[in-house]
């Protein structure tokens, strides 16, 4: 049984549905990322799971508890952990005394492990203003974690904080939550932070999921244009599927889908310059990653962004995904 | 190239500026100076001062100071959570009901305290003069007309506490309670100092409230000892004396208030959403605001109304009389309040001389007696000024704007936060002399700050009492002071045309303030 189950959950804000019956679980120790652009309902359905707000229809189980329905558990006898995006760590509370807030006493010195996992020896008697933007997030964290929740919900939580600190509490927090076996839903909109942290993504847009599955699967078969798009940041090329084959920029390989008309996924990754590929015109270029990618416009008005300086043609340098 | 070659052309005009605003802010410190002067040299009186009569008045003032703050700051949280928390039908109409109060000045509420249980009113017989020489009848009048200020208060901080302070403590499993006890009161601590502070200053200020239900208060005694040895400048020692003291109880409410008004502000997100409210919760409300609405404004309006009687074409005469010396003098300490406040505003913020705001603010702790002390030392200190200022409307003139000074800053300082200095630099950089800067840019998006302190002195002037008493001009009353004296005899008839005039002529002031504070909910 999973730990957590989200069964058609449906949620109208102001007349608006603004999660229109979405269906997922998280298992023990898994961490699942909600990934969308934003006003899609992830951040409205992570509130619901944490019952800060009201759920219209749908279920949500944990451990097999119902929480929303006609008996709403209020938010305080959940036990679910929140990390918010700039951590509304309490101002007017010590270090020491946010990590402490959900705990009735402290027995077994849960607060100076607390201290000790998140690097925040010497700081328990600081207030939040004399922290930096990364150790206030780490405090925010590690009040979430204090009373042991069975689940750990993260909204967002490095959007506020700069690219190098983001990527240092990024790779600790991936650490620790293997480390604490702790099941996790990481709310995003950032396709890196929930490629890289989770186990499995569940892609969200206007309300309803398009693809839940493990970040490799995302950008190796997505299920529709927005999921290729959104995730894997690639533009679509018309192609023709006949007699189980498809070729497409220099390349010719077998499809499991029905002849005729799909789109082709151009993801950076598998495109090249060589010979014998479409012929297109630079009109732009960017860093990723530190990989110069050269955006190239293919006939028909279709972008490609392609490793490497401009050469000859752009080829597919390996298969590509195909949707509608 | 020479260091005056190198500043901007604008440079020396702008220190114009600067000079103009701390004569601007030496002249409003000017009396409370003139006072501790006055109290410092006067050895005598010191020793003269009866311990015993000091002791009773400040047992008095810190009672009352404390116990309207109590009763304001219960009544604005509740008000205010109740407000901005949920939502109910009719919860504009409650939200104004609650400023309104604002709306009359609590010598005619604490007059019709009186009045109504006294021998001739109608609730003689339940309550029997029960109010008269009780601090706690003072308190209760001077707690719920000041309510407005620390519900206002309460509700901008509500209204900018980020929810996500109380949704963590619901996920680390803090109820409801737990959540305001923990986290909502330690966050609106700044908050609800700074409304307990401005009633506490208010309570340590009033002189009409607590005359009329017979309490002793040093704002009381000092206004006394000034009548009646108004041209006896010997006697104004002692006076000092008395003042100084005021002055040192009134001093940590300012401080208090300052720091709250300067503590942090934990907002930014997005505040808690409003939910309905059950049945029994808009009962609870809809009382709540009577209790606050019937014993003031409602009383006032529904007795002045009912007090009124036919004809009484010479007292309508002599009201309407009043009402034009108090509009004209009015008006103008308004004027002048708002363009000394501008000034000092805008080198406090500009010229980073950010002292000149609290400095300026002096009259929050200078009762109206201790103003018109000030101004008495300050105009017989010269035979010129004896000659020429003695007497005259410009002395009472300058004392209502030393003392309503404080509400016309804290307008045009908030204002002047809005507007990025950068506005008036890509004025300059287009061309504009820096007057012209402030001029084209500055001042109309500060046009809503202006309009509002203007109010604020106007109304506040209108109504005023002490000061207008000691320092008009012989001749003449303001329409206060009409009322006020019929009041004195009892005369409660002959009090209603004046004080409807009152009422009307501070109502549109009112009815922006209470439109100002609907607005933002």
């Amino acid at each position: 049984m999973s730990l957590l189950s989200v069964d058609s959950l449906r949620i109208r804000l102001g007349g608006q549905p603004v999660v229109d019956g979405v269906s997922f679980h998280i298992g023990d120790g898994e961490v699942l990322a909600l990934l969308g652009p934003s006003g899609c309902g992830k951040t409205t359905t992570l509130r619901a799971i944490a019952g800060l707000q009201v759920a219209d229809e749908g279920s949500i189980r944990l451990d097999g508890d119902e929480l929303s329905g006609a008996g709403h558990v209020p938010p305080e006898r959940r036990g679910v952990g929140l990390v918010f995006q700039d951590g509304a760590v309490f101002p007017h509370r010590s270090v020491r005394q946010n990590l402490a807030f959900g705990l009735r006493s402290d027995p077994d010195g849960r607060v100076d492990e607390l201290v000790e996992l998140l690097g925040l020896s010497g700081l328990q008697d600081r207030m939040p203003h004399q922290l930096s933007g990364g150790q206030r997030q780490r405090v925010a964290l590690g009040r979430a974690l204090a009373p042991r929740p069975r689940l750990l919900l993260l909204d967002e939580p490095f959007a506020s904080l700069d690219a190098a600190l983001k990527a240092s509490l990024r790779a600790d927090l991936f650490g620790l939550l293997r480390k604490l076996g702790m099941a996790a839903l990481l709310v995003t909109h950032d396709q890196d932070e929930a490629l890289e942290l989770a186990d499995r993504v569940a892609v969200m847009h206007a309300g309803q999921l398009e693809q839940v599955a493990a970040p490799r699967t995302l950008l190796d078969a997505p299920a529709n244009a927005f999921v290729a798009e959104f995730v894997g940041g690639a533009s679509l090329l018309p192609v023709a599927v006949a007699d189980g084959r498809v070729r497409v920029l220099g390349r010719e390989f077998a499809t499991s889908r029905a002849d005729g008309p799909a789109r082709a996924v151009l993801q950076a990754d598998r495109l090249g310059w060589g010979a014998g590929g479409a012929a297109g015109e630079l009109v732009g270029r960017r860093m990723r990653g530190g990989r110069l990618l050269s955006r190239v416009r293919l006939a028909g008005g279709v972008d490609a962004d392609v490793p490497g300086p401009p050469g000859e043609s752009v080829v597919a340098t390996a298969d590509l995904p195909l949707v509608d | 190239m020479t260091a005056s070659a190198r500043a901007p052309r604008g440079r020396s005009r702008l220190d114009g500026a600067r000079v103009a605003a701390l004569i601007a802010v030496a002249a409003v410190l000017a009396p409370a100076l003139a006072v501790v002067a006055r109290a410092a040299v006067a050895g005598e009186a010191w020793s003269r001062l009866d311990p015993g009569r000091v002791g009773r008045l400040l047992t008095n003032t810190l009672l009352l100071a404390g116990m309207a703050g109590v009763i304001a700051l219960a009544v604005g949280l509740a008000g205010a959570w109740a407000t901005s928390r949920h939502r109910f039908r009719g919860r504009r109409l409650a939200i104004a009901l609650l400023l309104s109060p604002l709306g009359v000045p609590p010598y005619l509420v604490a007059q019709y305290w009186i009045e109504i249980s006294g021998p001739t009113g109608p609730l003689q017989s339940v309550l029997g003069g029960v109010f008269f020489g009780k601090l706690w009848a003072a308190a209760a009048v001077i707690g719920l007309c000041t309510s407005p200020l620390c519900f206002g208060v309460l509700r901008a901080a509500l209204g900018r506490l980020d929810r996500r302070y109380e949704e963590a403590a619901a996920t680390l499993g803090a109820g409801p309670g737990t959540r305001l006890v923990q986290v909502v009161l330690p966050l609106l601590r700044p908050a609800l100092a700074a409304g307990f502070a401005l009633v506490a200053l208010y309570a340590c200020s009033d002189f009409g409230a607590v005359s009329a239900l017979g309490v002793q208060t040093f704002t009381r005694e000092i206004f006394f000892e000034l009548e009646l040895n108004f041209d006896r400048g010997a006697a104004r020692s002692a006076t000092a004396v008395l003042s100084l003291v005021l002055l040192g109880v009134a001093a940590p409410f300012f401080a208090l208030d300052r720091w709250g008004r300067g503590a942090a502000r934990f907002g930014g997100g997005r505040p808690v959403d409003a939910k309905a409210l059950s049945i029994g919760g808009q009962v609870a409300v809809w009382a709540g605001v009577a209790v606050v609405v019937v014993p003031t404004s409602g009383l006032v309006v529904v007795r002045t109304l009912s007090l009124m009687e036919p004809g009484r074409g010479r007292l309508w005469g002599k009201a309407f009389e009043a009402l034009g010396t108090t509009l004209l003098w009015a008006t103008t300490a308004a004027t002048i309040a708002v363009v000394v406040a501008l000034l000092i505003a805008w080198v406090a913020r500009r010229r980073q001389m950010g002292a000149l705001v609290p400095l300026g603010s002096v009259g929050f702790v200078l009762p109206g007696p201790v103003v018109a002390l000030g101004a008495l030392l300050l105009v017989t200190a010269s035979a010129w000024s004896r000659a020429h200022l003695y007497g005259t409307a410009a002395v009472l003139i300058a004392a209502w704007v030393v003392r309503a000074l404080p509400e016309a800053l804290q307008a045009l300082d908030a204002g002047l936060e809005q507007v990025p200095e950068s506005f008036e630099e890509a004025a300059r950089t287009l061309g504009r002399t820096p007057v012209r800067a402030v001029g084209a840019v500055t001042l109309p998006l500060l046009s809503r700050s202006l309009a509002a302190g203007w109010v604020f002195v106007f109304a506040a002037a209108m109504r005023e009492l002490p000061a207008a008493m000691l320092l008009k001009p012989l001749g003449s009353r303001t329409l206060s002071h009409e009322l006020w004296a019929y009041a004195q005899d009892s005369m409660y008839a002959d009090m209603a045309p004046a004080a409807l005039l009152l009422l009307l002529a501070t109502a549109p002031a009112t009815t922006l303030i209470l439109l100002r504070a609907g607005r933002d909910s």
